[in-house]
């Protein structure tokens, strides 16, 4: 190297670079984001719950749905869960390898059980829940105890606030679509009928995750917490009656078409609250 | 006879917006253009182009994403982006480490 500094130099670099460190040590995401990384780790810990019920249970009379429709609640609440954290100015990378094991051992639980042909007992899924829960939430646990108020103010406040007309118009289609998704779990339209069902589906899920305009970009950055909260008893619904319908327990029926018309209607009226013109700034259209 | 511990600099750090923007980008964190523009106190040009030759030589990736509808910029280290900052950094403590203190 030509142009080495010399000591002065090299003092004034690491002098520039020391002062760099104490003033954003540690470069920490915020409480808000890690607090919604602890709600992540519950959604996926609920799905492994789910799916290990529904895979174990033999019920050949039961609809394909039951398993389709909380693969497609999965899938949308990753895909909106990756646009919300966009609206975070810091983040930590998720280690890949906790997902992955407990991936395997649900798999291996799965297999063992539908091997025997003996359903699962509640409590071992249960079980098996409330760990990957502990193991995906305890490392942001942690990171929640080390952080600061003051690493919260690089963030736009995550505060209930009036959304913007757009915003509005596609949280009422994904209140009609998980509605939907709870009463097609009921639904058995044959082999003539599925390829409408997958459509239904899936079909909407393209639309929100691909067309930003009027996708999951704009539920992610406009949100608020009592939007999260609708969202979240829709996830749980569909979570708790998929396995109730794909045993079939009596009262399954009646539990997809209300818990569906009451997800619907929570959801649309969140979308709507908090009105327009109470505190809070609302929430300016992005172009 | 040892080589003298300039050998060790990297000319990709030999900037004070360059060596912090590195100290602001330890492993698995990614922050965003504007709170790096803010904390490092530089313009949006000369961070810009601090990040696209930090960029080039592979030390640090660059992730393009939206808030809402709002374009958003993230930067984030490389494993060979922070050897090389780690094996920079201790050749200037090398170099200053005879240094007097200041009176």
């Amino acid at each position: 190297m030509s142009d080495a500094p010399i000591p002065a130099d090299a003092a004034a670099l690491l002098a520039a670079h020391d002062r760099t460190v104490v003033a954003q040590r540690p470069p920490a995401p915020s409480r808000a984001l890690i607090r919604f990384r602890i709600w992540s780790a519950a959604c996926a810990a609920a799905y492994v719950v789910t799916i290990m019920l529904i895979a174990t249970t033999p019920n050949p009379g039961s609809s394909v749905n039951t398993t389709l429709v909380p693969v497609a609640a999965f899938i949308l609440a990753s895909a909106l869960a990756t646009e919300t954290e966009q609206r975070f100015a810091v983040r930590r990378r998720a280690r890949a390898i906790v997902p992955i094991a407990l991936g395997l051992v649900a798999a291996a639980f799965v297999v063992i059980f539908w091997g025997t042909r003996t359903p699962a007992p509640l409590w071992a899924a249960a079980l098996f829940g409330v760990a990957a829960f502990v193991a995906l939430a305890l490392p942001e646990w942690r990171r929640l105890r080390s952080t600061r108020p003051a690493d919260d103010t690089r963030d736009t406040p995550w505060r209930n606030r009036p959304l913007s007309p757009e915003t509005r118009l596609i949280t009422w289609g994904m209140a009609a679509y998980l509605g939907m998704l709870l009463v097609l779990l009921r639904f058995d339209g044959g082999a003539e009928g599925q390829p409408l069902v997958f459509l239904a589906l899936y079909g909407p899920l393209i639309f929100l995750t691909f067309v930003p305009r009027w996708g999951l970009r704009r539920l992610g950055a406009e949100w608020g917490p009592l939007h999260w909260a609708a969202f979240g008893v829709g996830l749980v619904a569909i979570m708790v009656v998929a396995p109730m319908t794909h045993a079939g327990l009596p009262g399954s029926d009646i539990a997809c078409i209300g818990a569906g018309i009451a997800v619907f209607l929570l959801l649309g009226l969140c979308a709507q609250l908090p009105l327009r013109g109470s505190s809070g700034d609302p929430i300016r259209p992005a172009r | 006879m040892s080589a003298h511990p300039r050998h060790g600099l990297d000319e990709a750090f030999q900037t004070p917006v360059r060596l912090s923007l590195m100290a602001m980008l330890p492993a698995g964190s990614m922050i965003d253009f504007i709170t790096l523009r803010d904390t490092l106190e530089a313009s949006d040009s000369v961070l810009s182009k601090a990040v696209s030759q930090l960029q080039d030589r592979g030390y640090v990736k660059v992730t393009k994403g939206y808030e809402g509808t709002r374009p958003r910029t993230w930067v984030e280290s490389t494993a060979a982006g922070r050897r090389a900052y780690r094996a920079h950094l201790a050749a200037l403590r090398a170099i200053v480490a005879d240094y007097p203190p200041e009176g």
